[in-house]
């Protein structure tokens, strides 16, 4: 049986017995719920493989993840997709199993196995019924460690990949995107996306494959982290067992790992335009180099976004959606990485208004910084939203999994989530308005625009110079 | 094994409340679902159901500005959606600020009206046509799902137009429409409330009740029916698009939710093109590299369905190479059955979404959505088991009789979406078709 269930009839509850609310008044919101993080076994196996266990009763499912410090970024230069090629070719056969007979093993166990290409950390995970806990773990080292990289498959993965390309070339938004991550941090390692580019991919064989799984797939490089399942001892038993006799290679170099990028040259602010005959609507980015996540003050740019543009009711989305109705929405985020990644905010707007946009998304930016600070009212809302919903971030096996994977990636303190409620409660409205001021420079402000070619002359008179053409 | 205990009544405006305790993360969820959706629009007045839902948002008579701050306040998240069926709302908030969600549900549930404003109505519809353009017409193969929809059921067929409507329908929309349609459908007898997670049942049926029960109850709801037949025969079609590979889409009518068939054409479509183990993807992908990507789906809804195959063309190759490999494999499965382990396999998928899907008790398609599914559509909010029961009794051989049931090369509707540039490239003798 996969389900129990009972309905029970309630004991106290009578057919038209209430009391009608008070409607004069939303009910007040009480304390908040102090948030206990599930506790962390941190050991490293003999193989030298750093093992994390993490205790989330979960029943039925269990998480396993292999946290890898190698992403997009370590992609050399000139091989601009290795990382992410490496990860899909995972699948595609490894020394015990053919492409098919690894399917067909995954599908025995209902198992689906992701692999993850950030910038800075390739992610593989699988999620499955506890009950296949061995075999999910044995598909998972058998896939980590011994992918074949036959010449076929490289050759037919690489090609899917570049047709994949050639098709987001026709999305307005896959397109702003590209465009605004090369105008920010041109041929820094977090200037193209996992994916790569065409000449990169064509560049990569087998051999440069192999070496990069040697260098960067290597055991005694792992970082392994499960959780779930109704017995956390006897997972963690279960995976040390496992883990800790795969057999690694010393691990010579550490490049990649604990390696992070160094910062972009910061670009003056200037307008890309891309031209999209018959596009009903612009894609618009602006935005900037942001802040790693070992930015001093990181809980107030967190706040600081959450008014800008990060949450629904937010200056942002009220002024460009719900008064003006230019767009089915608007945000924005900093996207705190080992290395400063990128500010941005994005939409997409009715073609008719994309100056007028962009003029509000500016202009919002500009007030932030001080021309119209952050108020007591909006500074008290971000903090009740972040530290009243904290604990909605931890429900599932997948969030507490990921939660602790943070922790690892960037090298944050245990305590960091126990924490987090008081540190973002005596954040203030100066250091907000500071923070503001510190990580959003109007003058390196990167616009981009992805619209029809008969928008581009009501771009020339927004101040941000002639617009430029995107360069490929 | 999951443990989906839950508890039901109905108050007497007719109302459902149904409470499920799970007490491992100190948060409750809210879940509204009203049974209405687009096939209850009438023609000239498409899109409807959708651009009311959007103002739910708005406020209502005791507060009177926007829906999400409050909630946002109380460290809440929240959305809603419309499909052709129905319309649902939730939010996820801390277990104290319950009864904060429930005042808001209960409030715009019992008194929408008074705080919608010709200002708002016109806002929204801007909203919900830039809506329209980032998910449709600005997107690549965008048209694809309402133009099969538009094949598939003929006017005036109520699932003939899409959820999102018709743009010059959309602009029509007055707020003497929007007061009709609140009477009609917005109110306690045509909900269902389901409240999950840190909350004891009877408080929370109470509280249920004490934010609720005095809401009026509005007219009875006529079950929608087929208003015409759907196509019968052969149809290719054809969309010139900005785009860079050509795309087949293959589909046939098929079985409503829950009906005969159903489960196994979930099962079928996984064996067709779930995972690189799948039929069509070996076929496709890997043997011939004829394609780039392939999928299909069992799309049921509460009328009737649509099974369907959706396969994108590698460089070079045409729609029709395409579609001689998928009819192969489709006679393929047809004359010799397919495999135990195939079964076995997929089913085991299956097992593993629903037992993933049921970790969130809010949200879409957690326990909470779940719970309200059932109840709407088989007035059975533990339909669970028996749901999952069905799956359990699929057999290859009834996979089997359900493809040679749906899979009809006499009722098939072909879509091929084709770059500008490459009309040859799609099934011939297609009927080309304006997007729109």
């Amino acid at each position: 049986m996969l389900v129990r269930q009972r309905c029970q009839i309630p004991s106290s509850w009578r057919r038209g017995n209430f009391v009608t609310v008070d409607r004069s008044v939303i009910p007040p919101l009480r304390d908040p719920t102090a948030l206990s993080f599930p506790s962390i076994e941190r050991e490293t196996l003999p193989n030298g493989v750093r093992f994390c266990a993490i205790n989330h009763d979960q029943p039925g499912l269990v998480n396993l993840v292999v946290l890898l410090r190698a992403g997009s970024a370590t992609d050399p230069s000139g091989y601009e997709g290795l990382a992410g090629l490496t990860a899909s070719l995972l699948d595609e056969g490894c020394t015990k199993y053919s492409t098919l007979e690894l399917h067909e093993a995954l599908g025995n166990i209902g198992g689906r196995l992701s692999r993850d290409v950030f910038t800075d950390a390739t992610v593989l995970s699988i999620t499955v019924l506890e009950r296949h806990l061995v075999e999910a773990l044995d598909l998972l080292v058998e896939v980590a460690t011994s992918p074949r990289f036959d010449d076929d498959a490289i050759r037919r993965v690489r090609t899917l990949r570049l047709s994949r390309i050639a098709q987001l070339r026709h999305s307005g938004a896959a397109v702003a995107d590209r465009v605004f991550r090369r105008g920010v941090y041109s041929s820094h390692p977090y200037g193209h996306a996992s994916i790569g580019t065409e000449s990169g991919l064509t560049a990569i064989d087998q051999d440069t494959l192999r070496a990069f799984h040697a260098a960067h797939y290597v055991p005694g490089c792992w970082t392994v982290l499960a959780g779930g399942g109704s017995d956390a001892l006897r997972l963690s038993e279960v995976v040390a067992e496992k883990i800790g006799v795969v057999p690694t290679e010393p691990v010579v170099s550490r490049s990649g790992v604990d390696t992070v990028p160094s910062d972009p040259k910061s670009l003056p602010g200037r307008l890309l335009f891309v031209p999209r005959e018959g596009a009903v609507q612009s894609e618009i980015r602006v935005g900037a180099l942001g802040i790693s996540r070992h930015v001093d003050g990181y809980e107030a740019v967190r706040l600081m976004d959450m008014v800008l543009g990060g949450q629904f009711e937010s200056r942002l989305n009220l002024n460009l959606r719900e008064e003006k109705g230019y767009t089915y929405g608007v945000r924005s985020s900093f996207d705190a990485r080992c290395g400063r990644g990128p500010f941005v905010v994005q939409t997409a707007v009715d073609a008719s208004v994309t100056a007028e946009a962009i003029k509000e998304i500016i202009g919002e930016i500009r007030d932030i910084r001080g021309r119209r600070p952050v108020t007591d009212d909006e500074l008290d809302v971000a903090q009740s939203a972040l530290t009243r919903g904290f604990s909605r971030n931890f429900e599932t096996v997948g969030q507490v999994v990921v939660a602790a994977m943070r922790l690892e990636l960037f090298g944050l303190p245990d305590d960091e989530y126990a924490t987090f409620i008081p540190r973002i409660t005596k954040v203030d409205k100066n250091a907000v308005t500071t923070a503001a001021q510190r990580h959003l420079d109007t003058d390196e402000l990167l616009t981009v625009v992805v619209g029809p070619p008969e928008v581009r002359d009501s771009l020339c008179e927004l101040g941000l110079g002639e617009p430029l053409n995107a360069p490929d | 094994m999951l443990d989906i205990a839950y508890t039901k009544v109905t108050l007497d405006n007719g109302l459902d409340v149904i409470v499920h305790e799970n007490h491992g993360c100190p948060i409750v969820a809210v879940n509204v679902w009203y049974h209405v959706g687009s096939k209850n629009e009438r023609p000239g007045r498409t899109g409807f159901a959708h651009l009311f839902e959007h103002l739910m948002f708005e406020g209502s008579e005791h507060h009177q500005s926007g829906y999400f701050r409050p909630l946002q306040e109380a460290g809440g998240t929240l959305n809603g959606s419309t499909n052709m069926d129905r319309t649902n709302y939730w939010e996820v908030v801390p277990r104290d600020a319950l009864d904060r969600a429930l005042w808001m549900e209960s409030d715009r549930m019992g008194y929408l009206l008074p705080a919608l404003t010709q200002d708002k109505l016109d806002n929204q519809r801007d909203v919900v046509l830039n809506e329209r353009r980032q998910t449709y017409e600005n997107r690549p193969y965008g048209f694809a799902w309402m133009s099969l929809l538009a094949a598939h059921y003929p006017s005036p067929h109520p699932y003939h137009w899409p959820t999102i409507g018709f743009p010059e329908d959309v602009r029509a929309a007055s707020l003497n429409d929007v007061h009709e349609f609140f009477s009609r459908y917005y109110h306690p007898a045509n909900a269902s409330l389901v409240i999950a997670g840190d909350v004891n049942s009877n408080e929370a049926i109470a509280l249920a009740s004490d934010h609720f029960a005095s809401l009026k109850p509005g007219p009875a709801g006529e079950p929608v029916s087929a208003s015409s037949d759907r196509t019968a025969g052969i149809k290719h079609l054809q969309i010139n698009d900005r785009v860079e590979l050509p795309r087949l889409y293959l589909s046939w009518p098929s079985s409503s939710l829950f009906g005969e068939h159903d489960a196994e054409l979930d099962l079928a479509a996984d064996i067709l093109a779930g995972g690189k183990s799948s039929r069509l993807y070996r076929s496709l992908l890997y043997d011939r590299e004829i394609a780039t990507d392939v999928s299909a789906y069992q799309s049921s809804n509460e009328l009737s369905g649509i099974f369907s195959i959706v396969v994108t063309a590698a460089p070079g190759h045409t729609l029709s190479e395409i579609n001689t490999v998928v009819i192969e494999e489709i006679h393929r499965v047809q004359s010799d059955g397919v495999t135990e382990e195939e079964v076995t396999r997929s089913r085991n998928r299956m097992e593993a979404d629903f037992v993933w899907q049921c970790q969130s008790v809010g949200g879409f398609g957690g326990v909470s959505d779940q719970l309200n599914a059932y109840n709407v559509f088989t007035e059975t909010p533990g339909f669970f088991e028996k749901d999952w029961n069905r799956y359990k009794s699929v057999t290859s051989r009834s996979i089997c009789e359900a493809f040679s049931r749906t899979l009809n090369p006499d009722a098939e509707v072909a879509l091929s979406i084709v770059p500008h540039n490459a009309g040859e490239a799609a099934l011939p003798d297609s009927e080309l078709l304006e997007a729109r």
